[in-house]
């Protein structure tokens, strides 16, 4: 597998978030285990880290496991991200375990002696089973373990010692509004929990002031529609309490596509606020230079026009540079994207449709006529060129002119036979693909994907394999 | 950050960042006034914007945190401490039934 674009190819797999379907990991994942192990581990390790979907940091570990070669410390450090999953999560991955291959028992092995971990701090797997009892209870079951005696007087036959947090949780419907604030606060009972616990009652101030001092970031952002219903703004200490989630939640890298569709679902200031902490989270994941995405807007490219919007759209919100969308067919419509919202380039592009032939490269030709110096290229298309000037010719151009060579982000779609491709390889210049045929990306997917797109042709490999990698003992601690 | 002052809508900022423009702010309308140089209208309105939204936000802090203490003492009541309350508060309400 030739380094550069197969490499490329495993992470637009990883990024393209299959909603829920495990098994789409697996072809992608066996591949890159077998052809390129040490990649491929250093990649979990990174999406563990850094990933937003979860489902990836749930199934390629476990895909990892099934192939016989990927072994010693590679495989090591996949169990040990399987033992930082949640219990819910590790139910999915023990469920997904037969489809990767002879991955089972390996899991089971690894799932006993997670309990056991949790088992040796009793305060830390009560927490484990209030937040997620009937996985606990699901684990123990499927791998056949035997739980620790205080473990199955709690889980298998619901005797609750006193002053547990168990107890504490079930005695909170019979205690008053403020009785069972104070507690929440006191026993850090999970949001999520003390919802369940406390139905109806929780849009009382008090017990919403602690709830919120309980959420996630992500959290936080999904529930921020019902927090403006329930009188948060109108409330000082609730909107202070809200104010200072907002403002841990500002380095979250999880909750950005959730604080965006909840900024769209609030109103007036709530929303002015979430789209200020928006901003803040996208800071945080800047994607550095000047950008140019190529949109083939030929005959029956309606999923190009779309994929284009979005992936201008993303780069608009998190570039730090300009951002310049051109829709070609064998002419260039170019518009000046940088800042914009999705809706915004929705509006400035209606009229566009697709119709007539395809010259990738005279959108190419437009920015070097105008001088706009990309640091990186997206080119959204099926490759078809039957039309001149061709990208690669221009981008021979383009390279000479600004004495650089901006990477090219192939985004592929279905449709004629796909001609860039070969004709930038016979020139000698690299291309990353995307492969979109015959898939339809998520709304998590394209933002995703474009996020991964870097300015330095390298440099989120570079990130990726400097991303350490986990031995069980840095996860397992007891004996 | 003076173009932040320049521009300025409170409602998208967070108090670390009001109270950082609240101090850049005064600096600077400082320097105009030693240098005896009029400042622009936008500098004293500014500060005197983010002045409010501070004092506001510092109220709605010690409010919280004025509820969270009332709500963890609640925890610590004893059973019997928890009753007198209750009767208490059941006197109070008959009592204003009765008027």
């Amino acid at each position: 597998m030739e380094q550069g674009i197969g490499r490329r190819e495993v992470i637009a797999e990883l990024t393209r978030s299959p909603h829920g379907d495990f098994a789409a990991y697996l072809p992608v994942g066996q591949r890159a285990a077998r052809d390129d192990g040490e990649f491929l581990a250093h990649l979990i390790a990174w999406n563990h880290k850094n990933g937003q979907i979860r489902d990836s940091k749930t199934a390629l570990p476990v895909v990892t496991l099934g192939v016989s070669s990927f072994n010693g410390e590679l495989r090591e450090s996949s169990l040990a991200h399987l033992a930082q999953l949640s219990p819910r999560d590790l139910v999915k991955a023990y469920r997904f375990a037969p489809q990767a291959g002879p991955a089972r028992n390996a899991v089971r092995k690894l799932v006993r002696r997670y309990l056991r971990e949790r088992e040796a701090d009793e305060s830390r797997w009560e927490y484990a089973a209030v937040a997620h009892r009937s996985s606990m209870k699901t684990l123990y079951a499927a791998t056949r373990t035997r739980p620790a005696a205080f473990a199955d007087l709690i889980l298998f036959k619901r005797q609750y010692p006193s002053g547990s947090l168990f107890e504490a949780v079930a005695n909170l419907g019979a205690l008053d509004d403020v009785g069972a604030a104070g507690m929440i606060l006191k026993r850090k009972v999970p949001f999520l929990v003390a919802k369940g616990a406390l139905g109806a009652r929780m849009k009382s101030e008090p017990l919403l002031l602690a709830l919120i001092q309980r959420m996630s970031p992500t959290e936080l952002a999904t529930n921020a529609r019902f927090l403006q219903k329930a009188g948060m703004e109108t409330s000082p200490a609730l909107r202070a309490a809200f104010e200072e989630a907002m403002e841990k939640a500002t380095t979250s890298k999880k909750a950005t596509l959730k604080t965006t569709k909840a900024a769209k679902a609030t109103t007036g200031k709530m929303q002015k606020k979430l789209r200020a902490l928006q901003e803040r989270q996208i800071d945080a994941n800047a994607i550095k230079g000047n950008w140019l995405v190529l949109g083939d807007r030929s005959w029956s490219m309606d999923k190009s026009i779309a994929i284009s919007r979005e992936v201008s759209a993303t780069l608009a919100r998190y570039c730090e540079g300009a951002v310049r969308l051109v829709f070609f067919d064998t002419t260039p419509r170019a518009l000046d994207v940088s800042g914009k919202t999705y809706e915004e380039i929705l509006d400035l592009t209606k009229r566009i449709v697709p119709n007539g032939g395809t010259s990738i490269g005279c959108g190419l030709q437009w920015a070097l006529d105008r001088k706009f110096e990309a640091d990186g290229i997206a080119v959204v298309s099926d490759g078809g060129e039957n039309n001149p000037p061709s990208f690669a010719s221009v981008y021979e151009k383009y390279c000479r002119q600004f004495d650089s060579e901006p990477p090219v982000y192939f985004w592929k779609v279905e449709g004629d036979p796909d001609h860039l491709t070969p004709s930038m390889v016979a020139a000698g210049h690299d291309l990353q693909a995307l492969d979109l045929c015959g898939k339809t990306p998520d709304q998590y997917s394209i933002p995703n994907m474009a996020q991964a797109m870097r300015a330095s042709r390298y440099s989120l490999i570079d990130e990726i394999m400097e991303t350490p990698l986990l031995r069980l003992s840095d996860v397992f601690k007891a004996a | 950050m003076l173009d932040q002052i320049r521009n300025l809508d409170v409602d998208r900022l967070q108090l670390p960042e009001a109270l950082e423009l609240h101090a850049v702010g005064s600096a600077t309308l400082e320097s105009f006034k030693r240098f005896e140089v009029d400042p622009p209208g936008w500098l004293a309105n500014g500060i005197e914007t983010l002045e409010v939204e501070i004092r506001r936000a510092r109220r709605d802090m010690l409010s919280k945190k004025l509820a969270d203490a009332n709500a963890r003492v609640e925890t610590y009541k004893s059973q019997k401490q928890k009753r007198m309350d209750a009767e208490a508060e059941i006197a109070r309400i008959t009592a204003l039934l009765q008027e």
